[in-house]
């Protein structure tokens, strides 16, 4: 399975290739008022409407302010019915509605099997880290799409 | 069964379904009106069904058609006639196809003996009854292959006089052509009137309209920079067209609902031996159809409830003084934001005294708790889970399982409901949709583009009944604090005063001590999340003090509630394109939705509902602590009052009161003459006489004995006064008057009152005519180029304004009824109109909100706004100028309002008109 990886900050992550609908410049991103920031708002993809996620945020967490952005790049993916055929047999699913993930650098494709991927180390508590796998002596996470948007949804606590 | 047959099986189920229930309509209308056409229909529905029956052998089904077949053919042709009980035993009968075709086994296995045989009885006491007569040439079976019976022979009709006329028996044949061939004509009708229809998924049309969605975004991206290109006008325009049509696949009206509970009402009353009828009003309003389905259930249990509990038997009724028949009233109507489905009954309403002690008898609260109760709370108890105020539980709805389950699964669709009741007048049941429910994906409405911050944001228009810029002096003198919360004295009301950003949940900046503004740090959510936000609190926001900026208070109104919303600018209005909510965004109730405006900028639709959610805001009590600190004051007055008075004797006229200054008495000893002119000393002035005679075609007064009334105009460059015989009074105007006698002569209209009638006399015009010399609008010709918008909400005076206009030339004149259709005209039309006249008081939005509106969009703030009204005052007068208008005019006074037109569009610089 080909993976696409990509830089948050000085750290390389990846996702399946048959997520990533397309890789381009950013365009204006418009904040949702009050609401979680790793959700870096809305932005307007040729009259679709989509919600750019904050990978630095989403990622990093409080690291994100004291590491230095880089230039962004937009990663948008494809909705769980876009996706190829091959892509559902392979067990992959993304979001129903389209989403942008904003990341500070897109790398190379990586050719790798799932079980290349080890699991996450004990201290790595967040659900939507799949796996690592050591690339050029680089440590590279992979994220699970599902999950990681699991995680940024409302929760019944935060509801007022 | 092979996959082929399946579908041809399904589709001669669907379209039988389909057949039979439109047949079933017809019937319930058929009582009322026997029609040709509707049996045509009925039998051609129930001869389909048999027709097909016989291809897939369903035995049961294609015999019980077959006998309904013969029944109906009887009927269309008129052998057995059209009663109530032959009504029932065909809706029974088609009751029981429809329920066969439900069935998995398509009613093979069904008992239909009994109705077969009620229906064969009916059939041969038809028969019976028939045979009598000579009309017994129509064929039983509809098949072409039936003999035809004998036309007679052509040699008998061309035989000399002598001979005696055809038999009776075959000229009806040779005459009557139809029923000899009800196949062949039947097949021929039934391709021309059968509907088309087709299945499609619902999510094959749910992807239509966000593609439709996605086109028209983009269209509007496009209209500024392709304002000029022709072929992109016509590109847009289809673009218009077909986003109508797809919208509709997916809304549907709400009467196709509620024509089915004529059938619920008419079969419940007679099941329970009561007289009721059912209106139905509304049904033009359309929905998106899963929000219609919702509605079903609930609304079902509404109706039934109001016929068996709500309305009382005809005994009861009569002795009640009511009238017999009950009615049953299913509404649909738009209101503020919200879509109201209200079923109504004018029966016993609920009595809340008995439900108090019911309340306590089912343990829901002690009696004492149970007496603090007011009207409201008690109704509440009636959406409680197990209660019911029936002691038998009756098949009907007297369960009690009823009102809790409506009112669940209508906030499961989003709704809410509300009970008016009076006790012997009967119920009101109001459902409220909000729009964002009602809306389907990809519908445009009309939104207001504010800005908070640097973020965006639409309110829908509906909502919005106007928009207040306020100084510094509205802050410190109309901002107030009541129990803690922030209020508005807007004119009369006192209305709740709302932060956007606290809606939003982002910090609020206010002006420090030191002249820069900083930000409020206040415990929130976002600060439990991680991170701080991202961006949109930028470096030139803080350092802008906010008390310089005007701020912009957007009222808004919720149900009928009003409440007060600070943004810091209005951007316009545009028609959006309303998208659902992001699934991440599930949760901010404040949000109903996306859109992509013109420019490219995304930005979120806000939700009235949750507004007033995220505000805390609890209207019900609110209103109770503000009336009882603030006190009320009352409405201005809307009347036009005139002063009625003869002049010889049965000759009535009259004059707006507010254009007069002056009404007293005079004899005939004070009248001085100068030539044949007329002359009385008023206020050391001599003010000449005017005689109506002169210049109407009246009988003359003589006034030569006794005293007379001299009605004396205001604002008058030339003091005149106008003679008159007797005052008779003052009346206020109708909306009843003619106007077909409206003239240059003075005469504006007519109208009757108390079988008089009444001349409304046209000051201005007199003077005109009587001393032109002084008198005389001198208005520019090219006025005439002039585009005049007017809003008017009554209709008299709206064709005397239109009247003035066009009377000088002034072709281009619009004419709206009212605030919220002058904008909606003005927003479509931005620069087609050089000045915009409007009345002050007008439903749904009025003078005030209109030109608020107005001169707080960028398009639209060049355009002079005159206000035309019948208020008259000072402190009106001043009231309209800090409301943005340029000018303020009474209506009834022609001259000054051209006079005043002139003067705007000279201001304006320029009169081009174009």
């Amino acid at each position: 399975m080909e993976y696409a990886t990509f830089l948050v900050g000085e750290d390389l992550f990846a996702i399946p290739v048959a997520l990533v609908q397309e890789i381009g410049k950013p365009v204006e991103i418009f904040p949702i008022p009050g609401h979680d920031p790793r959700v870096a708002g809305l932005v307007n993809l040729r009259g679709r409407t989509a919600v750019a996620l904050d990978l630095r945020r989403a990622l990093l967490g409080n690291l994100a302010d004291a590491i230095p952005r880089r230039r962004s790049k937009f990663i948008v993916l494809e909705t769980t019915d876009t996706l190829s055929t091959e892509a559902r047999e392979m067990g992959l699913d993304s979001h129903r509605e389209t989403l942008v993930l904003v990341a500070d650098e897109v790398q190379g494709i990586v050719d790798g099997q799932k079980m290349e991927f080890h699991p996450p180390p004990a201290h790595v508590s967040e659900r939507y880290v799949e796996g690592v796998m050591k690339v050029n002596e680089r440590l590279m996470t992979l994220i699970s799409i599902p999950r990681l948007v699991e995680d940024l949804m409302p929760h019944k606590e935060d509801v007022p | 069964m092979d996959a082929e047959t399946k579908e041809l099986l399904d589709g001669f189920v669907v379209e039988s379904r389909e057949n039979l229930e439109l047949a079933q309509k017809k019937l319930l209308a058929l009582e009322e009106s026997p029609d040709p056409e509707t049996l045509n229909e009925l039998f051609r529905a129930i001869h389909t069904v048999k027709g097909a029956s016989g291809f897939f052998q369903l035995t049961t089904l294609g015999g019980l058609a077959h006998i309904g077949e013969s029944l109906m053919s009887k009927v269309r042709e008129g052998e057995i006639p059209v009663t109530p009980p032959l009504v029932d035993l065909l809706l029974k009968t088609t009751d029981t196809l429809l329920g066969m075709l439900d069935r998995d086994d398509l009613g093979q296995g069904e008992e239909v003996s009994e109705l077969s045989g009620k229906l064969k009885a009916t059939l041969e006491a038809g028969a019976a009854s028939a045979t009598n007569s000579d009309e017994s040439v129509a064929p039983e079976s509809a098949l072409p292959t039936e003999p035809v019976p004998d036309i007679p022979d052509s040699d008998n009709t061309s035989a000399p006089q002598a001979t005696p006329p055809p038999p009776p028996a075959p000229a009806p044949v040779v005459s009557v052509p139809a029923p000899s061939h009800p196949a062949a004509t039947a097949a021929v009708h039934h391709a021309a009137s059968a509907p088309q229809t087709i299945r499609i998924g619902v999510e094959v049309l749910d992807q239509l309209l966000e593609l439709i969605g996605e086109v028209v975004l983009g269209r509007n991206q496009l209209i500024v920079s392709h304002r000029d290109d022709p072929i992109f006008k016509g590109l847009s325009r289809s673009i218009t067209r077909l986003h109508q049509h797809v919208i509709r696949t997916r809304m549907q009206d709400v009467g196709s609902l509620f024509e089915r509970y004529r059938r619920t009402v008419r079969d419940l009353s007679q099941q329970l031996g009561k007289k009721i009828e059912i209106s139905i009003e509304g049904g033009e309003l359309e929905l998106d159809r899963t929000v219609l389905e919702g509605l079903s259930d609930p609304l079902t249990h509404l109706v039934r409830n109001a016929v068996d509990h709500g309305l009382e038997s005809a005994e009861e009724r009569s002795l009640a003084g009511k009238q017999v028949v009950g009615t049953v009233s299913l509404r649909a109507l738009h209101e503020s934001g919200q879509i109201m489905i209200e079923v109504e009954d004018d029966g016993r309403g609920v009595d809340i005294e008995r439900v108090r002690v019911k309340i306590v008898e089912r343990g829901l609260a002690t009696t004492e708790e149970a007496a603090t109760f007011n009207e409201k709370e008690i109704i509440d108890f009636l959406f409680h889970p197990g209660f019911s105020t029936r002691d038998v539980v009756s098949d009907i709805s007297g369960r009690g399982v009823g009102m809790d389950v409506v009112k669940t699964n209508l906030e499961r669709l989003g709704c809410s409901i509300e009970v008016t009741t009076h006790l012997g007048k009967g119920s009101v049941f109001s459902i409220s949709i909000p729009l964002t429910q009602a809306m389907v994906n990809s519908s445009v409405i009309s939104g207001l583009i504010v800005g908070i911050g640097s973020c965006t944001l639409a309110i829908p228009q509906m909502a919005v009944n106007e928009v207040v810029r306020l100084s510094g002096d509205d802050r410190r003198n109309r901002i107030e604090t009541v129990h803690g919360r922030e209020v508005f004295k807007l004119r009369d009301k006192v209305i709740p005063l709302v932060h956007l950003e606290d809606i939003l949940e982002i910090p609020r900046t206010y002006a420090a001590p030191d002249g820069s503004a900083a930000l409020e740090r206040r415990e929130k959510l976002a600060d439990r999340r991680a991170g701080e936000p991202l961006s949109f609190l930028d470096e030139r926001r803080r350092k802008l003090d906010r008390r310089m900026r005007t701020e912009l208070l957007i009222v808004l109104h919720y149900k009928q509630n009003w409440f007060g919303v600070l943004v810091d600018r209005i951007v316009g209005t545009e028609e959006i394109v309303v998208r659902r909510p992001p699934e991440l965004l599930k949760g901010r109730r404040v949000f109903a939705g996306s859109t992509i405006l013109g420019n490219g900028t995304v930005s979120l639709i806000l939700d009235i509902g949750g507004m007033v959610e995220m505000a805390h805001l609890d209207f019900a009590d609110r209103s109770r602590a503000l009336s009882a600190h603030i006190g009320r004051s009352s409405l201005p007055e809307v009347e036009q009052r005139v002063v009625v008075f003869t002049y010889a004797e049965g000759e009535y006229f009259a004059i707006p009161v507010n254009l007069l200054s002056e009404v007293d008495r005079c004899s005939i000893d004070e009248v001085r003459k100068v030539g044949s002119r007329e002359f009385i000393q008023r206020h050391g002035a001599s003010v000449p006489l005017l005689r109506l005679e002169k210049l109407l075609n009246v009988t003359p007064l003589d006034i030569s004995h006794g005293s007379f009334v001299v009605l004396t105009p205001s604002r008058l460059s030339y003091p005149t006064a106008i003679v008159a015989g007797k005052i008779e009074g003052t009346l206020v105007l109708g909306e009843d008057i003619n106007t077909k006698e409206a003239n240059e002569k003075g005469v504006m209209g007519t109208f009757f009152r108390d079988g008089r009638l009444i001349s409304l006399i046209d000051i201005y015009s007199l003077l005109q005519k009587s001393d032109p010399d002084h008198y005389h609008c001198d208005v520019q010709a090219d006025l005439q180029n002039c585009r005049i918008l007017l809003a008017e909400d009554q209709l008299f005076f709206r064709q005397l304004v239109v009247q003035y206009f066009r009377s000088h030339g002034i072709r281009s004149v619009k004419a709206v009824v009212n605030g919220r259709e002058a904008i909606d005209e003005l927003g479509q039309n931005p620069t087609g109109y050089d000045v915009v006249v409007s009345d002050i008081e007008m439903p749904v939005m009025n003078g005030y909100q209109l030109v608020s509106m107005i001169k707080s969009d960028p398009r639209l703030a060049k355009i002079p706004v005159m206000a035309l009204t019948s208020l008259e005052g000072e402190a009106n007068v001043q009231k309209g100028f800090e409301a943005g208008f340029d000018a303020y005019e009474i209506k009834l006074d022609k001259d000054k309002v051209l006079r005043c037109l002139d003067r705007l569009l000279a201001s304006k610089g320029g009169r081009k008109g174009l």
